[in-house]
Parts: C-alpha cells; structure tokens; sequence
C-alpha cells in the first residue's frame, strides 16, 4: 500500500521537475531599448520579415483567441494581437530558431497585456479561493446525483453572465482555464508558456475551476435557481 | 477511498483534474483513480461537476478564427515596420524618444552635476522647442514628401484640403449613391466605387481631369464637421504612368488588401489607399488612424 502513495507522489514530482524550455525573457524587451529595425540594412530587413512570416504568423489563431478571452473585447485583442506582433517582429533576434515560437509569442502577449491593458482596465471584483476552498466537501452524500441538474442551470446562463465569471478569475487562474479548456493545450505545454512547473499548472486549474463553478452558481442563484445544494 | 491512495484531499482533488485533463499516463494509477471514482459517490460527484464546467466552458467559447481585418492589420504593420525602416533608416515613430525623454537623458546621463552644462543644455532645448512647436507641423510621410503632382497621394492630400477649405464645392449634392455613380459614368466614363459608409452621409462628388486621366472625387459627411473623402481613377492611370503611385505601397495593397497612414498633412490627417476592382481608391479623412481602420474594415467588406 506504501508503494501505491509513493508512485502517486512520484508521478506529482516527476512531472514538477521537468524544466521549461529555456526562453528569452518577454520582459526585457522594453520600449526604451535601442529600436533594433535601425541597424539592419534592406537586406536583412527582408530576410527577417521572411523567417518571422514562416515562424510567428501561423501562430496568430491561439494568440487571438486567447486575447480575446483575456481582454474580453475583440477591439481590444485585435490591439493586442497588433501590439505583440510588432513587438515580436522588433525583436525577433532574440528569438532563437529550434526553440518553441509559439510559446515565445506567448509571453510577449502575457507580457503586452500585463503592461499596456490590464492596468487600464477596471478590475472586476475577484472571488478568492479560499471563499470557495471547502465548495466540494459541501457537496451532501445525497445529491451526487445533481449532476443533470447543474447543466441544466449552467446551460440557462447567459453568455455575458459566463465571460463575468471568467473575468472575475484572478489572471493566472485566468490564464490556465482559457489555455486547457478553451485553447486545449497540455500542461506541459502551458508550464512552457507561464515558465511554471506543471505542478503549478495543475493547481491553478484546479482552483480556477473551483471559482469558476462557485461564481456561475451564484449568477443562477441571483436568477432564482436554487443551485446552492445542487453541489 | 482505496487504502492504496491515502493521500490528503488536496491532492486527490487535484489528481481528480489531472484525470480530467487526461493528464495522467500511468496506468495503474489511472486505473486506481477510476476505481475510487466508481467506489467513492462523493468524490464522483465532484469529478462530474469538474468535467462538467470544462466541458460547458469549451461549448460557450468556441474557438474562433483570426478576422481577415485582424490579419491585415497585423501584416500591414509588419510591413510598414519594414518600409519606414528601410525609407529611413529610423526607428518608426512610436520609438523616437519623446522630446522630454531627450531632454532627460542629456541633462541626466551626459551633464549631471555640472551646472553651467545642464543649464546650457536646458536653454537649447527650450529654444529649439519653441521653435518646433511653434511652426507649422510638416508631412512626415515619406511618399507624400517625395511625390509630384502626378502622385495619386499627393492629389489626393491637395484636393481634401481645397474640399476642407471650400475652394472645391461638389458639383453635383447627392446622397443617393445611384445617382453619384451615373454622374461619375457620364462625366469620368469609369465605374466609381461608392460604398455606403456607417455614420457618414454621401454628400457629392466631383469630377475632373488630370493629364488625360478621368479622376472622381467623393465626399462624405457626418454633419459633425468630419469628412471622408475618396479620391478614385482607374487603375490603368497607374499602369500608363499618367498618375503616380509607389511601388512599396502597391505592394502593400496587393498583400494587405490596403495601405493607410497618417501624417500626410500639418493636420495628421489619415489616408487610405485600396484597390476596388479597376479602381484605386485613395481616402482622406480627419480621422485618428485607429479610428478610420474601424470604419474603413466596416464599409470595404
């Protein structure tokens, strides 16, 4: 029975110990950085716009949908998407060929977005962890069977009710509920993404789905569903 | 709960995700959590509720594909990135420091602690300031600083500035795009691209002639004071060299669907340039460029 927890713990740590992929760091590319463009000449211009077309644009479908659900407005995302893109391009020699672009592009977005958009927007309230910690030991024994019922309810919100309760995400939970569930990626990949160990991954999802369902409970609530001993 | 498993609840729950997730490729161990799941109605329940929010969220947020606009945007960018770094040899604007930042580094880096410097420094600046915001603000625009009279863009710059000042009047008031059309026909003998433009009002067109070449002059208004103005000529007068149009920006055009900037005028005015169909259509407005990108990939679908 011992060898049974320890391969239990194992497969946590294993899986906690893989390091990321080493990556430039997003947040060295600054403004007040020498504009890098100024220092190619047209030949150099046009072999960097080249890589950086095979390399970092067929990416743009993951980056806009994640700026989408992180900004919550397509004008928004699109000036995300734009503000990224030409801040890739600017220093694209820093990216180093073999290594995962995407992931690159990633945390410049992560990046764009911290610095440019979030501290303008308003803050929706955010729902602590700790407020929903003991959501599923509340669960009773006898309605384990509520299951239908919760789609039934989930399925009744409305949409500006579900982007509420994901912008009500703290942005880290934010950020691995949108790349698992919404953009489907591993949590290896994610850990790559958020420089993390998966364990983290692992955790911030959990938890995020957590609040998540507490808040998407309480939007039914307030429309006179009695969901609160549904889970 | 398996004796096997006697781990905190912590951890189970979060094994529970990992398992959702179909995260966990160890047998056995997926073989002992689904063993729990069927044995445990407590801990089923909340799996259930778990994959049940994963699932309703990946049904409400679709994923959803890049707007064509979107796309263009970014391209464009990239690409005007590329042009002015070439025409230049300079840092696009957004990357030139900002006067105050100039005046900082100097006084910071090069003459602190030493006063008679910095002052000097101080004054020059302040001097040579006054100087530039006290003139007229020039074009910066490359093309429109290199072009003649035959340059589409240059024409199209200097005939929004006669509208704006009253010197060009419409010669016929019309908001009917029909009858705008019809007149360009008759008059210019080409098919004139008259889009309906949200906000704004058709409110006339001029036609004239410039070294052979039949030119069409829309203007749109928004009864706030704003216009948009569309300067349109077959794009034969470009390939017949009667009318000027640089190379870089048709390639912009062709690759990006259109080309816009702004300082083209002392107004940092925006300009737009497309194709539609046989016609190159050039547009002025006193729109921010963000703004006129909104409406323009709103009206030229």
């Amino acid at each position: 029975m011992k060898k049974d927890n320890s391969k239990i713990d194992n497969n946590i740590k294993n899986k906690d110990l893989i390091d990321p992929v080493e990556l430039p760091e997003a947040e060295d590319f600054t403004e007040s950085e020498d504009n890098p463009l100024s220092e190619l000449n047209a030949a150099e211009l046009d072999a960097r716009k080249r890589d950086f077309e095979k390399e970092a644009i067929p990416h743009m479908k993951i980056l806009y949908n994640y700026a989408l659900r992180m900004a919550g407005d397509q004008l928004e995302a699109d000036d995300l998407v734009q503000d990224t893109y030409m801040r890739a391009f600017r220093f694209f020699h820093k990216f180093e060929r073999g290594t995962n672009c995407k992931a690159w592009l990633f945390r410049i977005m992560k990046n764009c977005y911290i610095n440019k958009y979030r501290k303008n927007k308003k803050e929706p309230s955010k729902v602590d962890y700790e407020d929903v910690q003991n959501f599923y030991d509340s669960i009773r024994d006898d309605v384990v069977d509520s299951n239908d019922l919760q789609q039934k309810v989930f399925s009744n919100l409305l949409d500006d009710e579900l982007s509420g309760a994901l912008n009500s995400l703290q942005d880290d939970y934010k950020t691995v509920v949108i790349l698992c569930d919404l953009e489907g990626l591993s949590y290896e990949e994610i850990a790559e993404f958020l420089d993390v160990p998966i364990g983290t991954v692992r955790s911030r999802l959990h938890r995020g789905r957590k609040i998540l369902q507490k808040k998407l409970q309480d939007y039914a609530k307030s429309r006179g569903y009695t969901v609160e001993s549904q889970v | 709960m398996p004796m096997g498993l006697n781990t905190t609840s912590f951890n189970i729950d979060e094994l529970i995700t990992s398992y959702i997730d179909n995260q966990i490729s160890d047998h056995e161990l997926k073989s002992q959590i689904e063993g729990m799941l069927k044995s445990d109605a407590k801990l089923n329940a909340k799996y259930k509720s778990e994959l049940l929010t994963k699932e309703f969220l990946s049904s409400r947020f679709p994923e959803v594909d890049v707007p064509q606009t979107t796309y263009n945007k970014v391209v464009s960018c990239i690409d005007n990135l590329v042009i002015n770094a070439k025409r230049n040899g300079q840092p696009v604007l957004s990357e030139f420091p900002s006067f105050w930042e100039t005046i900082k580094e100097a006084v910071t880096k090069k003459f602190i602690g030493i006063p008679r410097f910095a002052f000097a420094i101080v004054a020059i600046f302040v001097i040579g300031g006054l100087l530039v915001f006290g003139g007229p603000k020039k074009a910066k625009n490359p093309y429109i600083l290199a072009g003649t009279e035959k340059s589409i863009m240059v024409q199209a710059v200097n005939s929004f500035h006669k509208i704006l000042s009253g010197d060009v009047k419409p010669q016929l008031t019309s908001s009917n795009a029909a009858e705008v059309e019809k007149y360009v026909k008759d008059k210019s003998h080409f098919d004139a691209y008259v889009p309906q433009i949200d906000d704004y009002q058709l409110s006339g067109v001029v036609c004239n002639e410039y070294n052979g070449q039949q030119l069409a002059h829309l203007i749109y208004t928004n009864g706030q004071n704003d216009i948009i103005y569309i300067y349109q000529t077959p794009v034969n007068a470009v390939h017949k060299k009667n009318l000027d149009l640089p190379e870089d920006v048709q390639n912009e055009i062709t690759k990006a669907k259109f080309y816009m900037c702004d300082e083209v005028d002392e107004n940092n005015c925006t300009m737009t340039l497309w194709f539609k169909k046989d016609v190159v259509c050039a547009s002025m407005t006193t729109m921010p460029k963000t703004e006129m990108y909104t409406t323009f990939a709103r009206f030229n679908r």
